[in-house]
């Protein structure tokens, strides 16, 4: 499903964010990504969210060469991936519901569905009683909830989430790893960008640790991912 | 149908309002007011145009020496109504002859004191060509000393300086159209920059590029509609207004047709201008996107 092959990316002023990065999910698996903050995870991610591009080395997503992809192809790509930014990039001028149909609308869903789905995702995730607030009265535990519910509304055949777990209380992100796994249960693959707090320590998925820079190799695999 | 119904797109929802859509419709009114203005002035000049070719190239005026004997004069007249393509020739009378030369010699001419020469005024019937180096020659043979004037230096004259105000206006048009394209693109950049963001979003959410820039190229044109219609309205006001004082002989009226056809047409040209300046600079600023 995704897979990187000796990955870099430079950070513009010579020095390396990412160097020899190689990485392969297959569907449905479940894998994290560490390190510490400038360690590259967002890197990463984006460059597998198809949001920055690498400076070397050979990304396939969804078995086809996204370098070699033209402007519609990437934009399909992007369709079938599902992304919490570390930002949240939530806009305050729309309500948390309008927020979350944001990629339905993208897929050109009709609005009777969207809000159907906007609806189920909104209860799934216990936001069902503030949608129709704006990102900017919700709390930052409903702002990081609604952030994945935008993420996860469409079905992505990826998840790809960065640090969802550092804005929230310890409920919060308990109640969004089991939601991250509930979705890995119905097929898809989830990749989470955090650093190594107990919560990802305890769980029994890979890890992949990064170090700022540094050459990564990972596979699929119970114990924590090596950096060579 | 509404302005707002018209251009709604599926991803409207995603841009909020903000003041470069009101900038946007009032720099299109400001260039609609300009530009249906100089066209209006452009429909009337050439009406006058017309009215002064009409009236001047079916007409010649014959001078003939003031001591020409009345023998003279009636066969000279005999020619002239012989000629073919002739309407009408007909011999000022002396009081009238007064009248055309007060303006230089003062209400106390007196053509009796005077060697005024008489003066013939002679109508070409519309569409018919006369030879007039022909009649020029005939003419001279019955009445030495007599001039023939064709109105062609006079005629010249207008045609050069109504061309040259044409081409003043029409310089005045295509500054206004640059303008127009311009100032839509540092707007709609100005609005990208507002809308970086969002822009940004959609395009990791998976949005094709067409459907980005759809919200932003039909809110363009749409106050590029609002406002050009705003400027044309008040163009049309000003015009009807200020008929009197323009320097010209024709008269705008509502009927005018040609005044309605102006208004639409720059009306459209705003908004497609901005319509298509705005989706350049959001393709452009897609592009460099990866």
């Amino acid at each position: 499903m995704v897979r990187l092959e000796g990955i870099g990316k430079s950070n513009g002023v010579g020095g390396a964010v990412l160097s020899e990065t190689s990485l392969t999910l297959e569907p449905g698996d479940f894998c994290f990504v560490t390190g510490a903050s400038g360690a590259g995870k967002t890197a990463l991610l984006h460059i597998i969210a198809l949001a920055e591009e690498p400076s070397s080395g050979r990304l396939t997503l969804f078995d086809t060469d996204a370098a070699a992809a033209d402007r519609p192809t990437r934009a399909a790509l992007r369709r079938r991936i599902g992304i919490v930014f570390q930002v949240l990039r939530l806009l305050d001028h729309l309500s948390a519901a309008d927020n979350i149909a944001l990629p339905l609308r993208v897929a050109g869903i009709p609005d009777a569905e969207i809000r159907e789905h906007v609806g189920q995702v909104a209860a799934w995730l216990g936001i069902e009683t503030c949608v129709e607030l704006r990102p900017t009265a919700l709390s930052p535990g409903e702002r990081q909830r609604v952030a994945v519910a935008r993420a996860v509304v469409s079905r992505p055949d990826l998840l790809l989430a960065d640090e969802p777990f550092s804005r929230v209380d310890e409920d919060t992100a308990r109640m969004l790893m089991r939601a991250f796994e509930q979705l890995n249960r119905i097929g898809t693959t989830v990749l989470i960008a955090s650093p190594a707090i107990p919560l990802v320590q305890q769980s029994q998925y890979p890890r992949i640790h990064l170090e700022a820079g540094s050459r990564a190799g990972a596979k699929n695999g119970p114990e924590t991912g090596p950096t060579s | 149908m509404s302005a707002r119904i018209l251009v709604r797109t599926p991803l409207d929802i995603a841009f909020a309002r903000d003041s470069t859509g009101l900038l946007l419709a009032a720099m299109a009114a400001l260039l609609a007011y300009l530009a249906a203005f100089g066209g209006f002035v452009l429909v009337l000049l050439g009406d006058d145009i017309r009215d002064w070719n009409v009236s001047l190239s079916n007409s010649l005026t014959l001078q003939l020496p003031a001591e020409t004997s009345s023998a003279r004069l009636e066969m000279t007249l005999a020619l002239l109504h012989q000629t073919p393509g002739m309407a009408a020739a007909r011999i000022l009378e002396p009081a009238e002859t007064a009248r055309l030369l007060e303006p230089w010699l003062g209400p106390a001419a007196v053509t009796e004191t005077l060697p005024v020469p008489r003066l013939v005024d002679i109508l070409i019937e519309p569409g018919t060509t006369v030879d007039i180096a022909d009649l020029r020659q005939k003419l001279a043979s019955i009445v030495p000393g007599m001039q023939l004037d064709d109105h062609g230096a006079s005629l010249g004259a207008h045609r050069r300086a109504a061309l040259g105000l044409a081409i003043l206006v029409a310089v005045g048009l295509a500054v206004v159209a640059v303008l127009a394209v311009a100032l839509t693109m540092a707007l709609t950049n100005l609005c990208l920059a507002v809308h970086r963001a969002t822009v940004e979003l959609l395009h990791l959410l998976g949005a094709d590029d067409v459907a980005i820039a759809g919200p932003v190229q039909m809110t363009a044109l749409r106050d590029g509609l609002v406002g050009g219609a705003i400027g044309v309205g008040a163009a049309l006001f000003t015009l009807f207004a200020t008929a009197r004082l323009l320097p010209l002989d024709a008269s705008p009226t509502l009927a005018d047709w040609r005044l309605w056809g102006v208004a639409l047409a720059v009306v459209a040209v705003i908004g497609c201008t901005a319509m298509s300046a705005a989706r350049l600079s959001v393709l452009r600023r897609l592009y460099g996107m990866p």
